[in-house]
């Protein structure tokens, strides 16, 4: 516990006891403290009435003494409370709420229900709180006090009431001091502050609601703070790895330019190969072709016409005249033994009569034939070696 | 300045309403301020960070690949060998699909290689160009065309054919037509034909070429 009140006094300063009377302010913040006092208009508790000029004319006062106020405490003299002794049987802690809250009218000044009322013992060896979170009852020492009780009777008590508007009052003055109210008490007969806080408690409910708003706000918080870190984290490290490429990549740069060439080079080939063997499947070559044509015509076979049959394409008509049917036959499987040409086949064969130079019938025959040959398309130069 | 003046006047708003503010309100706010921030850091610095790491990792690993096409370019013992096969080829490739021809040179080329081989040129007139292909990149094919008739025997044309189709830029012969000489459609041996008789050859020469 005493760390999370160190922790607390280092991250939001030690709190401030603001000591208010009728005529003069005491701020007090660990060792350091200073009085002031209020101006005229202000004095005999007017500064009631002028909550926010009363924060402002402190706050310039704070940031004179370099007192900063993140949480603040105040101390009400006599005069702004009421105070009455009581003689009461010893009560447990719940005891005496419950008597404040069903007795304490009778004893109190203002309205039911206008007010906020604690009770404190007046012990031989001081005050004891009537608020059990301000300390813990142990069980065996009331034991002992009821004991103590029993045998001398009643005791003194001390009835603490201020009215609810006050403390609204003084909420709102901590507020324009831009601090957080932590308690409100009272400064006893020897002028100094008893330990009672006159705040009214928070609700089981709204402690809960706070929490929940500070845990979600808190969480939102570290998110935002753990996704920034994280994303600059990773950053770091892909830009380090960047770099790590990059001072690999350094030494190839010239190694870069020859690359790129090599492939400029590579690809102008290919479109080139791409490009010949594109025009060889549209356009034939004829010279291997009649070549071979040629070559594998018989004796006693002779042409009369060769002719592409459709522009870009390899089929070829091959006209001409022979002595008998054998040599048409024997010129078409010497076509077909070939490789230059993928379909051979007779289209139309027929006898016609040999004339003589002068344009008379000899008597004599030939048969005429027609030849359909298909080409098989060129090898491009992206098949060869 | 009057801006400013503004600013400094509402941010004095903001504070005196901060300052009048309940507990739970102030709770309330500080939420709302949370989330604002985490929405803000959401989008305007992890959102923003991770594409750009995504981006850097991209660029990182294609640094990467670089290097290492680079290390095995530079490794490779045979680099010099095959560049220099692959200039040789390219330059062969070229001289088939010039970037430019000049059409009177390739006439002359026709007439020279006839000349050669015995063959009459009766005929050689220019035709319109037109483009025989192109590919994505813009790379076209182009050639000139010439309707061209030519005269002599078969063992000629057979030889003229075989210089035209495979010297120079890649040429083509388009419908072809081979048939014997008007004059001497009386003849009909065999040996004539293919040997010594004359022959009219008719078609177009086409020369492609490359066009950027």
């Amino acid at each position: 516990m005493d760390i999370i009140k160190i922790m607390r006094d280092r991250l939001f300063g030690k709190p401030v006891i603001l000591t208010v009377t009728e005529t003069c302010v005491r701020i007090c913040q660990g060792r350091k403290a200073a009085e002031y006092e209020l101006p005229k208009t202000w004095q005999g508790y007017k500064y009631l009435n002028h909550a926010e000029e009363m924060a402002n004319w402190l706050r310039a006062i704070l940031k004179e003494e370099r007192i900063r106020i993140r949480r603040c405490r105040i101390v009400l003299d006599s005069g702004q409370v009421y105070l009455q002794t009581v003689k009461l049987p010893f009560m447990t802690a719940q005891e005496q709420k419950n008597w404040v809250r069903w007795e304490g009218s009778r004893y109190v000044p203002f309205e039911p229900g206008d007010y906020l009322a604690v009770l404190l013992r007046l012990g031989d060896s001081g005050l004891s709180l009537a608020d059990p979170e301000e300390k813990a009852v142990d069980m065996a020492e009331l034991s002992a006090r009821w004991q103590e009780a029993e045998e001398t009777g009643l005791q003194d008590f001390l009835l603490v009431a201020v009215p609810l508007e006050m403390i609204e009052v003084l909420r709102q003055f901590a507020g324009f001091l831009n601090a957080k109210l932590e308690a409100v008490t009272v400064t006893g007969q020897k002028q100094e502050a008893l330990p009672v806080n006159l705040l009214p408690s928070a609700s089981g409910k709204e402690v809960i609601l706070n929490r929940g708003y500070q845990i979600a706000a808190v969480t939102c918080l570290f998110i935002s703070l753990l996704l920034a870190v994280q994303g600059v984290i990773r950053w770091q490290r892909a830009k380090s790895e960047w770099e790590e490429a990059d001072r690999q990549l350094i030494p190839f740069r010239s190694v870069k330019a020859a690359y790129e060439d090599s492939r400029k080079t590579d690809y102008r080939i290919r479109w080139y190969q791409k490009t010949l063997r594109h025009i060889s499947l549209k356009e034939p070559v004829w010279a291997s072709a009649l070549q071979t044509i040629g070559k594998t015509l018989p004796e006693g076979c002779w042409l009369e016409e060769l002719r592409q049959k459709q522009p870009h394409s390899g089929k070829l008509e091959i006209k001409g005249c022979a002595l008998d049917l054998v040599r048409i036959s024997e010129f078409l499987e010497r076509l077909k033994r070939e490789e230059a040409f993928s379909v051979i086949r007779l289209v139309e064969s027929g006898t016609r009569q040999i004339k003589t130079k002068d344009g008379e019938d000899n008597g004599k025959t030939v048969i005429s034939f027609l030849l359909l040959a298909e080409l098989v398309p060129a090898q491009a130069e992206e098949e060869k070696p | 300045m009057k801006q400013m003046l503004l600013s400094l006047i509402k941010a004095e708003k903001l504070f005196s309403l901060k300052r009048s503010m309940t507990e739970n309100s102030k709770n309330a706010c500080c939420l709302l301020f949370s989330v604002i921030l985490l929405t803000g850091t959401v989008t305007g610095i992890a959102g923003p960070l991770e594409n750009r790491v995504r981006k850097i990792t991209e660029q990182t690993g294609f640094m990467r690949k670089e290097t290492a096409l680079y290390r095995a370019f530079a490794e490779d013992q045979d680099y010099a060998q095959k560049q220099a096969r692959q200039r040789d080829l390219l330059e062969m490739l070229q001289e088939q699909i010039p970037e430019k021809i000049e059409p009177e040179e390739e006439v002359q080329k026709i007439y020279r290689l006839a000349g050669l081989h015995s063959i009459k040129v009766q005929r050689c007139k220019q035709v319109s160009l037109s483009s025989a292909d192109s590919d994505k990149t813009g790379n076209r094919v182009n050639r000139f065309l010439w309707e061209a008739e030519f005269s002599g025997t078969w063992h000629d044309l057979l030889s003229f054919f075989n210089d035209i189709e495979t010297r120079g830029p890649c040429t083509r012969i388009e419908t072809l037509q081979i048939r014997k000489s008007a004059e001497k459609v009386k003849g009909n041996a065999v040996s004539e034909t293919v040997r010594h008789a004359e022959l009219d050859v008719s078609g177009r020469v086409c020369v492609y070429y490359s066009a950027k």
